[in-house]
């Protein structure tokens, strides 16, 4: 199935510059992967560390599938910023010590 | 082909905004839906996908209800169509269980069009569906189309 067929929605957003965060891949230490909940749902409704009952039961009752990607685009900057206030701290304090 | 779009009623009442409904008219018959909360387009997403395969899926998210109509239309197009969904539906066990989503796709869409007794009457399709769409499945196809597009496309 080529990719390019798959929700002309998803399809025709503008895709995000690209970044890499290494929270996960610093270690050996992966935890685990849902089994039963899709991973668009449980990256919307997970800050990565509580999961927010009010979106998941909004997007089973008043959020549809463009606005379930909204959230998802929303999370991945958020996540950027985060990993770039990390990389951002690291630098300064690099910089400090001389 | 009019179609149109606003924005339906919050269903529980507790939110401001709501999902979206869209109307449209096919073959003289004024239809209903409303988008798939996202956890149900999650879900009945691979069924779909499977079920259609990928020219299926080309041909369901085509342009326009009449672009669409147009290629369904043509025999030997519904032929090849109707062969791989049912090739596709057709399960390990010999079922053709895989049939039963496009009930559930359509089977919340409201027709203005439904027979009961010696009326028609405006209602959802879901539990007239096999007498509705009945020796027509070219316009249940069309329908399809539109309720997939609906949620996954451009309607």
């Amino acid at each position: 199935m080529g990719v390019s067929l798959f929700f002309r929605r998803a399809l025709v957003r503008r895709p995000l510059a690209k970044w890499s965060i290494s929270e996960r891949a610093g270690g050996p230490h992966n935890g685990i992967d849902t089994e039963n909940v899709p991973w668009q749902i449980f990256v919307a409704c997970s800050d990565g560390e509580s999961v927010n009952a009010t979106t998941y039961m909004q997007l089973q009752t008043v959020i549809d599938f463009e606005g379930l990607q909204d959230i998802l685009e929303m999370h991945e900057v958020h996540n950027s910023w985060k990993h770039a206030e990390v990389l951002n701290a690291e630098l300064r304090a690099k910089i400090s010590q001389g | 082909m009019k179609t149109t779009e606003t924005t339906a009623p919050a269903v529980t009442g507790f939110i401001p905004t709501g999902l979206k409904t869209h109307a449209t008219i096919i073959d003289g018959v004024t239809y209903e839906t409303t988008t798939f909360t996202a956890t149900r387009a999650l879900v009945m997403l691979p069924k779909i996908v499977n079920l259609l395969g990928e020219d299926g899926l080309t041909l369901f998210l085509a342009s326009n209800d009449d672009d669409a109509k147009g290629l369904v239309e043509e025999a030997q197009v519904e032929a090849a169509l109707m062969s791989k969904v049912m090739e596709n539906a057709v399960g390990e066990e010999g079922d053709a269980d895989g049939l039963l989503v496009v009930k559930d796709l359509v089977g919340g869409t409201i027709s203005n069009r439904i027979k009961i007794g010696d009326n028609f009457v405006t209602a959802k399709i879901g539990a007239h569906f096999d007498e509705y769409f009945a020796g027509n499945l070219t316009h249940l196809m069309a329908v399809s189309m539109w309720v997939f597009r609906c949620s996954f496309g451009e309607p």
